[in-house]
C-alpha cells in the first residue's frame, strides 16, 4: 500500500511539478507580458540600435587590382616612411576590401627630407633658383612650396602612371605624399589634482604646471590613380596629431603607427563600404 | 527545429499578440490623429524587430493621416537614416524639430545625425577627383 502509495504520490508530484512548470512559463509569459505592458505604458519612447549604410566613395568597380605604389615623403624622423605606408596599406586592404593586392616593388618616388635634399643637391638647386628669381623681380616662393611643385610634378606625371599601370596590367594605382614630423608642444597646461589635508580629507587642488610635451604630425595626401590611362581619379588628404608628455618617451615609429591606426579607416572608406553604428530614440 | 521552438517561445507569443491587437486596433478609431498614431506605434513594434521597410511604410501612413504628427516624422528620420537615405532623414528630423521645438528627444535624434552627416560631407569636401 505504502509502495502504491508511494507510486502514487511519485506520479502526482510528478504531475504537480509538470504543472507547476508549465504555471511557472505561463506566469513567466504572463510576467513578461505585464513588463512589456508596463514599460508600453510608463515609457513613451524606445532606443534602437541603428546600422547605417555608407558606400565606398570611389566607384573602384572597374578594377579587381590595386596596386600600392610609391608616396613621396618628408619626414624629420628616422623613419622610412614610403616602406612603412606601403607596407601597412598593403596589408589593410588584403584584408579589408574586396580587391586584389599586387606585392610589388614600385621604384620610390622620393624623400622630400631636408637631410636627403640636402645630400642630392636639390637644395642648393632651390636656392640658385631663388636667387635668379630675385635678381629679375620675381615673386619669391618659400622652400616648402616648391617642395610642394617637385612633388606634385611626380605624383601628376600621367606618362609615368600609364607605363607603371601597363606593366602591372592596368590596376587602380594608390599613392600620394606624406609628411610626418614631430613638433615641440611644450607649454603651461592645467594640471588638477587631489591632495588630503590634516584632517585626511581629499581637496582638490587647481594648479597650472609648464610642461614638456612632444607632439607628432601626420598629414597624407592620397592619389587614386586610373592604372589604364594614368590619370588622377581622386584625391583625398588627411592630417592627425598626437602630443605626448616627456615622461611617456613614446619612438617616432609608434606615433607614426598610431596616427596610421586614426587615418585608416578614412582611407579604407574611399575604396570599401563602411558601416556606421549608433542608436537612435523612436517616439510614440 | 529552432525556428519552431522560437515560435513557442513565451516573448514570441506576447509580441505576436501585441501586433495583432496593433493591427486590429488600426481599425477600431476613425479620428484620422487617432489612427495616425496607431500607425506610429505598429511602426515601433515592426522596426523593433527590424522589419524598417514595413516601419517606413506605417510612419508615412502617420504622416499621411496627420502631417502634424512629430514623432511619425522623427521615426521616419531615424529609419531613413538607418536605409542610408541622408536627404529624406534630415528633411524629417528638420520638420519633427519644427512641429515640436523643444522635444529633446528629436533634438538628440538630429544631432547626432547631423554629427555624422557633417563629417561625412567635410570628408567629401577635403576630396578632389
Amino acid at each position: 500500500m505504502k509502495r502504491g502509495r508511494g507510486r502514487t504520490g511519485t506520479a502526482r508530484l510528478s504531475i504537480i511539478s509538470t504543472i507547476a512548470v508549465r504555471m511557472k512559463s505561463g506566469a513567466l509569459a504572463l510576467g513578461t507580458g505585464a513588463l512589456s505592458a508596463t514599460v508600453v505604458s510608463c515609457t513613451s519612447y524606445y532606443e534602437v540600435p541603428i546600422e547605417v549604410p555608407i558606400s565606398a566613395k570611389l566607384d573602384v568597380s572597374d578594377f579587381n587590382r590595386v596596386l600600392v605604389a610609391s608616396f613621396v615623403t618628408q619626414t624629420t624622423e628616422d623613419l622610412d616612411l614610403d616602406a612603412e605606408t606601403v607596407r601597412l596599406l598593403r596589408n589593410q586592404l588584403r584584408t579589408r576590401s574586396q580587391l586584389r593586392v599586387i606585392e610589388a616593388e614600385v621604384p620610390p618616388l622620393g624623400d622630400f627630407s631636408e637631410t636627403t635634399l640636402k645630400e642630392s643637391g636639390k637644395l642648393e638647386e632651390f636656392e640658385r633658383l631663388e636667387e635668379e628669381a630675385r635678381k629679375e623681380g620675381e615673386e619669391e616662393i618659400s622652400r616648402q612650396e616648391w617642395i610642394d611643385m617637385e612633388q606634385d610634378k611626380l605624383l601628376v606625371d600621367q606618362e609615368y602612371w600609364r607605363k607603371i599601370g601597363e606593366e602591372y596590367q592596368q590596376p587602380l594605382i594608390v599613392s600620394g605624399r606624406l609628411t610626418f614630423s614631430s613638433e615641440a608642444r611644450s607649454g603651461f597646461a592645467r594640471g588638477d589634482r587631489y591632495v588630503r589635508d590634516a584632517y585626511g580629507r581629499p581637496r582638490l587642488v587647481r594648479s597650472t604646471n609648464f610642461q614638456e610635451r612632444t607632439g607628432y604630425v601626420l598629414a597624407a595626401e592620397f592619389y587614386f590613380i586610373d592604372g589604364r590611362t594614368g590619370r588622377s581619379i581622386h584625391r583625398e588628404r588627411f592630417t592627425e596629431e598626437v602630443i605626448y608628455g616627456q615622461e611617456e618617451r613614446t619612438s617616432a615609429l609608434s606615433s607614426y603607427f598610431e596616427l596610421m591606426d586614426r587615418l585608416l579607416p578614412n582611407f579604407l572608406s574611399i575604396l570599401s563600404p563602411q558601416t556606421f553604428r549608433g542608436t537612435r530614440i523612436l517616439l510614440r | 527545429m529552432r525556428q519552431l521552438q522560437r515560435l513557442r517561445s513565451p516573448t514570441f507569443f506576447i509580441l505576436a499578440l501585441s501586433l495583432a491587437s496593433s493591427a486590429w486596433s488600426l481599425s477600431a478609431d476613425t479620428k484620422p490623429e487617432d489612427l495616425s498614431k496607431k500607425q506610429v506605434e505598429f511602426g515601433i513594434d515592426v522596426a523593433r524587430i527590424g522589419l524598417w521597410r514595413e516601419a517606413v511604410y506605417r510612419w508615412q501612413r502617420a504622416v499621411e493621416l496627420d502631417p502634424s504628427n512629430a514623432s511619425a516624422r522623427n521615426n521616419l528620420g531615424v529609419a531613413y537614416e538607418q536605409a542610408g537615405q541622408f536627404d529624406l532623414a534630415e528633411e524629417q528630423y528638420q520638420r519633427a524639430l519644427e512641429l515640436d521645438t523643444n522635444n529633446v528627444y528629436i533634438r538628440q535624434n538630429y544631432e547626432l545625425f547631423r554629427e555624422a552627416y557633417e563629417k561625412r560631407k567635410r570628408k567629401d569636401g577635403d576630396s578632389t577627383p
